[in-house]
């Protein structure tokens, strides 16, 4: 017999402070994430920007029409197939440099070097993408580019290249610049991670004989394993935006052009043009709730993955 | 039962304040109209009781208009004359409007070219429902304007800028039609020894400037005009229907557009234009190129190259551009089947109804279009005899020049086509000549304008999504890599156009333009 319950209002009364501050919370949750949910039936409504928010309501019911009118359009594949490659790019390029990162971090035994590197590789966090694009138009641009014109200096090409503007450079200058910009931000929680690891072990490898790289196997890459799968399970929840380093949207409407647009267009571009644009709200809500169902099933099977090999998950 | 009554309570309460904030978002046209009627029979109509004079907001729905504020003496005396001080929001993109409409939150007054966004009763007022409401307010629009306004609830919310009937074009014998240019620098074809007289010309003169100054850009484009200008040249239209046999077409069918096509794209191949240049998103990046003296020709609009060169005067350089005036081709054509661009739409947000009505009174008659585009008679400009102004300031300066005085721009909110035909009709300068010499080539055809599709139509779908994909295909026809590529992504470009329901635009105006025109052609000839 376990002990028996104590009534759910004494419960609250004695922990009223605690539960001041997480109903807070919980009421941010329900009226920024969940109230808006309640938009999702645009998706299957005749909506007219025109009737405001009461049209929200009392516009006609349609069905799929808006998904049916997605998935026969013309650019469906393209816009699949650009934001399925520019996040599996991400997820492959962009998920090990951190990890990476705060492993040679870690073993930097310099103080100050170490600082300055991680203060360094951080920084680019805190840089919006507008600037990041304006940055890499100064550095990239196929004529007046700082890169082009070196490499043009130094005999590697004969004229510059359109990093910014051929569709073939978008998806290798997207998961660049994500990398640059977001790696040392990821890698802060990595270190910390790493600096939860048992010291003795170290000490105990070192006695052991075991090497640098040899410790970095055994003890801190198993030793940051929960991190790891936590942060790939969150990656893969939002793989569509671009998992950890995210920005899909921020680089494909900043960076992307009438030239580079067969690879630049993604879905979340798209649909932020059909609704913000041309008006078409319930379209542009079926096109992003069609993205939401294909990044719920993800989480899904990546955190049923991750239980399958490592009996860890996030659920 | 317990944690569900907290989690129901708390929903009830997030759900009331939700539903809070949307009513109050939401405007009521019946107790604004109360309101503006109150407002107006307690302030006799021009100010409040406080003293303080009624005060508007207008939202210009473009974000490349120059002001943002409402300054300087033309503004100020249009507000001194109505006894209304404006605010004005200029948009920060072309998605703020959107959200403003569908929040209810709007300015008293946008300035809109989105018709099919604001010409609708649960967004704006009707401007003939407001006139039977307020007697006392002048307003006697002709009923030519009047009808192409028309929305399909035969209401009209709004007077679309750059349309006049062909009664008020009889009554001057100039009236200059503007549109895309060309323009080159003077000195380099000059010291080349070249001109340009025909369309061939262009290769000759581009050829010569790529190989004497191979590390300037030979020619930019604005992206807005594009390549307008030669498009003019060859007789082709950039958008929209044309007429081929009495039947109407969409415009990619045009015999000849895949000709326009080859040539940008040679000039492209030859290494003219910079692939960079397909990229801009401003017109301002080919201004900074020409003024800078990195571009040695310009494709852009009329008025570009007397703008550019007082950017230039001022930055006391001392080379300059100069447009090429003349028709250089015998297919030379200029379509305008417009009727009505941008407008003033009274939204339905409107706190001060009265006071907006007053507003747009002025600003749509004849001396509140003249004071808006023109500026304060005896100081900015005298009339001649016939009616044509001749100013004391350059008409068509830079913006350092305008802005301090609050002139021409807010006229483009309002204008019709006869204030703007006449502005320069007496000039001299490079701009009014290239329009003096275009207009004999003008076709105008206001009825292929009524044409028009409603919101989130099949229609207007077909539209939005073949004007998207001409955009990006556009671009790969234009930077194809060979002759054959170019012609195989147009004929890629025709083909998408026919699978998004090309066909299905040209049956629907090929319906409704023998009524429209049989409408057009009796109120015409009623007045």
């Amino acid at each position: 017999m376990g002990k028996s319950r104590r009534p759910l209002g004494k419960q609250f009364r004695r922990q009223w402070e605690l539960q001041t501050v997480s109903l807070l919370g919980i009421s941010y949750l329900l009226l920024f994430s969940y109230l808006p949910m309640l938009g999702i039936i645009l998706a299957f409504k005749s909506y007219k920007i025109s009737s405001g928010i009461h049209g929200i309501f009392q516009s006609d019911w349609v069905g799929l029409k808006y998904f049916r009118e997605f998935i026969t359009d013309y650019k469906f594949w393209d816009l699949l197939r650009n934001t399925l490659v520019l996040s599996g790019l991400k997820l492959v390029l962009a998920f090990p440099v951190p990890i990476l990162l705060a492993v040679l971090i870690s073993e930097c035994r310099h103080g100050a070097f170490k600082r300055v590197i991680q203060t360094f590789s951080y920084m680019p966090n805190f840089i919006s993408w507008i600037l990041v694009s304006g940055i890499a138009a100064v550095l990239f641009s196929e004529s007046s580019g700082v890169v082009n014109q070196l490499m043009v200096r130094i005999g590697l090409i004969d004229q510059g290249l359109p990093l910014l503007t051929s569709p073939k450079y978008f998806w290798g200058m997207a998961v660049f610049l994500s990398i640059w910009k977001s790696s040392g931000w990821w890698a802060i929680i990595f270190l910390a991670a790493i600096s939860g690891i048992d010291s003795i072990l170290y000490e105990a490898a070192k006695v052991d004989g075991a090497g640098r790289l040899q410790r970095i196997w055994y003890i801190t890459l198993p030793g940051i394993k929960s991190a790891v799968v936590t942060v790939l399970i969150l990656s893969i929840g939002s793989f569509l935006g671009g998992g950890m380093v995210g920005s899909n949207f921020e680089q494909s409407f900043l960076m992307g052009n009438a030239i580079n647009n067969s690879t630049s267009e993604i879905i979340q571009t798209y649909a932020f043009k059909m609704g913000m644009s041309e008006g078409r709200f319930s379209y542009a809500t079926a096109v992003d709730f069609i993205q939401s169902l294909v990044s719920i099933t993800l989480v899904i099977i990546s955190n049923r993955v991750a239980k399958h090999f490592n009996e860890e998950g996030l659920f | 039962m317990k944690a569900k009554r907290v989690l129901a309570t708390t929903l009830a309460v997030v759900m009331l304040f939700g539903s809070g904030c949307g009513s109050a978002q939401t405007a009521d046209p019946s107790s604004n109209q109360a309101q503006d009627q109150q407002t107006a029979e307690a302030t006799g109509g021009e100010s409040t009781q406080s003293g303080e004079r009624e005060k508007l907001t207008i939202f210009v729905d473009e974000s490349w208009w120059p002001y943002d504020t409402w300054e300087g003496a033309v503004p100020e005396e249009f507000s001194n004359r109505i006894g209304i001080d404006v605010e004005i929001i200029r948009a920060a993109d072309d998605n703020q409007l959107p959200l403003m409409v569908s929040s209810g939150e709007m300015a008293d007054i946008v300035c809109s070219y989105r018709y099919q966004f604001m010409a609708d009763s649960e967004v704006s007022y009707a401007l003939d429902e407001l006139a039977a409401q307020y007697p006392d307010i002048a307003w006697d629009p002709d009923p030519v304007t009047v009808f192409v306004n028309e929305a399909k609830d035969d209401h009209y919310y709004t007077i679309g800028c750059g349309f006049s009937p062909d009664s008020e074009y009889e009554k001057y014998d100039s009236v200059l039609t503007e549109g895309p240019g060309f323009m080159v620098r003077e000195d380099i074809l000059e010291e080349l020894g070249l001109s340009i007289n025909s369309l061939e010309d262009l290769d000759t003169v581009f050829a010569a400037v790529h190989e004497a100054y191979p590390e300037m850009i030979t020619t930019d484009f604005n992206c807005i005009h594009k390549f307008g200008w030669l498009m003019n040249q060859m007789g082709l239209k950039s958008s929209g229907y044309v007429e081929n046999n009495g039947q109407l077409e969409w415009y990619l069918r045009q015999d000849g557009l895949l000709d326009y096509y080859k040539k940008v794209n040679e000039w492209y191949r030859n290494g003219y234009i910079t692939t960079e240049n397909f990229a801009y998103t401003s017109e301002d990046d080919t201004k900074e190129d020409c003024v800078a003296g990195k571009a040695f020709a310009n494709f852009g609009y009329d008025n570009h190259a007397d703008n550019f060169n007082t950017a230039i005067a001022a930055n006391g350089d001392d080379f300059s551009f100069s447009l090429i005036t003349d028709c250089v081709s015998d297919d030379c054509k200029v379509y305008n089947t417009g009727c009505g661009g941008r407008g003033l739409y009274i939204t339905k947000s409107c706190q001060n109804v009265e006071a907006a009505f007053r507003f747009l009174s002025y600003a749509y008659s004849d001396e509140g279009m003249k004071l808006l585009m023109w500026g304060i008679e005896g100081e900015d400009y005298t009339v001649d005899a016939d009616g044509y102004p001749t100013f004391t300031y350059d008409f068509q300066g830079d913006n350092s020049v305008l802005q301090p005085r609050g002139l021409k721009y807010w006229g483009w909110l309002v204008h019709n086509a006869i204030v703007t035909g006449i502005a320069e009709a007496t000039s001299t300068s490079q701009t009014a000549e290239a329009r003096k010499n275009l207009t004999p080539y003008v076709y105008r055809n206001p009825v292929i304008g009524l044409i028009r599709f409603e919101t989130d139509s099949d229609e207007a779908i077909i539209e939005s999504k073949i004007t998207d994909m001409v955009k990006n295909q556009e671009a790969a026809i234009m930077t194809a890599d060979s002759e054959e590529a170019c012609e195989a992504a147009f004929n890629e470009m025709l083909s998408l156009a026919d699978e998004l329901g090309m066909g299905t635009l040209e049956d629907y105006a090929n319906e409704k333009y023998p009524e429209l025109k049989a409408e057009y052609d009796k109120v015409v000839a009623e007045n």
